[in-house]
């Protein structure tokens, strides 16, 4: 967790740096919160890509996982979500949070990782399934 | 039981404006980074901007000391007569010709003349490669003794030939294991043991007409701030390649890449202050030529086109944009010929901006023009 949040800071200042090097090109007919996002989100996607985290399409799709109860959710805050996020597969957790937080859809983000829309959509698939996996499991434990 | 999208909106419900404080110390960083990533580019262009400069001194330091080495060059060229044992024959026929005495008394062509008739030719190319080589005898190696012409009271002291032993030549026996032909070529007189191949040298309409050259070149620049207000040019630099390309005696056209770095200081309390432009650019140029292989003259003319540019300055936000557009160029280049494939030039030129080079909106200026004087090394290619 401490190599993650390193590296998170970096990510940070990394983004911090481009945006003021790079505040003459924003436009002001934009908003500054988008022009914001995308470069962090773009800085942050170039260090992972310098780390050469590897995005494939899954062919094979494990059964179908229990959905968790809503309440059960609903007791998780956005620190144990965030938690449960972080270990997921890089793979998995980088499109996770681009389509489930970010917004973007997957055509946009097989644009931004130089990948194929299906693998976007098979990566989200696994992704929330694994995510649903443990959230099951927090709700087998009890307390 | 939830469906996958309301999955999806749960967690962007609770993180999409999730906040987590900024660490202690992350804008110190981003300072410290900011100017370090600047030291390290501003090390790179100076430690280039050394390179250039030292290749350029470094060429015009040899390409003076092999014009002025006193060194003495005695070439010997065995291979000019392939016809040895003639060789005297030769030279009997070329003092023959110089000195207006034709020996021959038969118009049929015996072998024995049409062998002479071959080294007579010979005896003319070598002497027209001695006249190209302003070829000087060595003391004692003149020939003096040229047999044939020596007996009418004719001796040649232009003759540019000289035999170990001259004595023996007259007998013609082809024998003599010293009468192969020897030209002695000396350049000058205090060594006269360095030997160099035998290459006819270019003619100066040659030197001064070959296809490709390159330029190195560094300047010193003088900035002209527009609209000038309360701001001050300070001196400023350039330092760039350029290939070159003859279309022709006259005209080339040239295009290369050049670093400046333009220093002006002044401005107001928000855009103020000292500011380092730097700048990566292309020169697209065209040149017109005059003169001759030892000294050019070209006007130069052409446009700009910048690559890159920014600010080294410590506030923030930069108001000078990424790509400053064009400008126009005009330069009068004078070049001095230094050797066959080097040369020296030195060029006045002025640089005038076209496009804005800044943020209208917030900067008080608009456009920095550029005068300067580009020194630099010039190298022919092989044609």
């Amino acid at each position: 967790m401490r190599g993650e949040q390193h590296e998170a800071e970096d990510m940070l200042q990394e983004a911090f740096i481009s945006i003021f090097s790079h505040i003459n090109q924003f436009k002001s007919a934009g908003s500054f919160d988008g022009w914001l996002k995308r470069i962090t989100v773009n800085t942050a996607l170039k260090i992972l890509q310098k780390r050469k985290i590897k995005i494939v399409g899954i062919t094979h799709v494990e059964h179908e996982l229990i959905s968790p109860d809503l309440n059960i959710l609903s007791d998780l805050n956005a620190e144990d979500l965030l938690k449960l996020i972080s270990q997921l597969p890089d793979g998995y957790r980088v499109i996770f949070n681009l389509y489930a937080i970010e917004g973007y859809s997957h055509d946009e983000i097989a644009g931004m990782l130089k990948i194929k829309t299906a693998t976007s959509r098979s990566q989200l698939y696994k992704a929330r399934a694994i995510l649903k996996d443990r959230i099951n499991s927090l709700q087998k434990i009890p307390g | 039981m939830i469906s996958d999208n309301q999955t999806d909106e749960f967690f962007n419900d609770r993180l999409r404006n999730y906040q987590s404080p900024v660490p202690a110390g992350m804008w110190d960083r981003i300072v410290e980074k900011k100017k370090r990533d600047r030291m390290l580019w501003l090390f790179f262009f100076r430690l280039l901007a050394v390179v250039i400069l030292a290749l350029g001194l470094t060429g015009g330091y040899f390409m003076f000391s092999q014009k002025k080495s006193p060194s003495t060059a005695v070439i010997e060229n065995t291979k000019m007569n392939p016809i040895q044992p003639n060789v005297e024959k030769a030279k009997a026929s070329e003092s023959n010709i110089f000195s207006g005495h034709n020996k021959r008394v038969s118009n049929s062509i015996k072998p024995d003349d049409r062998i002479n008739h071959q080294n007579t030719k010979t005896a003319r190319r070598n002497k027209e490669l001695a006249r190209n080589y302003n070829v000087v005898l060595a003391p004692g190696k003149v020939n003096t003794t040229n047999k044939i012409d020596s007996s009418k009271g004719e001796n040649r002291s232009e003759s540019f030939f000289s035999s170990a032993d001259s004595s023996k030549t007259e007998n013609n026996k082809g024998q003599n294991k010293n009468d192969s032909l020897v030209l002695k070529h000396v350049v000058n007189t205090t060594n006269p043991d360095s030997q160099k191949d035998l290459k006819k040298p270019e003619t100066k309409k040659n030197l001064s007409y070959r296809k490709w050259f390159l330029d190195l070149y560094g300047s010193a620049d003088y900035p002209n701030v527009s609209p000038r207000e309360n701001w001050q040019s300070e001196l400023s630099f350039t330092a760039g390649i350029k290939i070159n390309r003859s279309l022709g005696k006259h005209i080339s056209v040239k295009t290369g890449i050049q670093f400046s770095q333009v220093n002006i200081v002044g401005g107001d309390s928000i855009f103020g202050g000292k500011i380092h432009l730097m700048r990566w650019d292309i020169p697209v140029l065209v040149g017109y030529s005059f003169g001759d292989g030892n000294l050019k003259t070209t006007f130069n003319g052409g446009v700009i086109m910048n690559l890159y540019s920014w600010p080294r300055r410590n506030a923030i936000p930069d108001f000078i944009k990424t790509n400053t557009g064009m400008s126009l160029y005009v330069g009068v280049n004078f070049e001095k010929r230094i050797n066959e494939r080097f040369s020296l030039f030195s060029e006045p030129y002025y640089r005038y901006q076209l496009t804005s080079m800044t943020i209208s909106s917030i900067s008080s200026f608009k456009f920095i023009d550029v005068a300067g004087i580009n020194i630099g090394a010039r190298y022919y290619f092989k044609k």
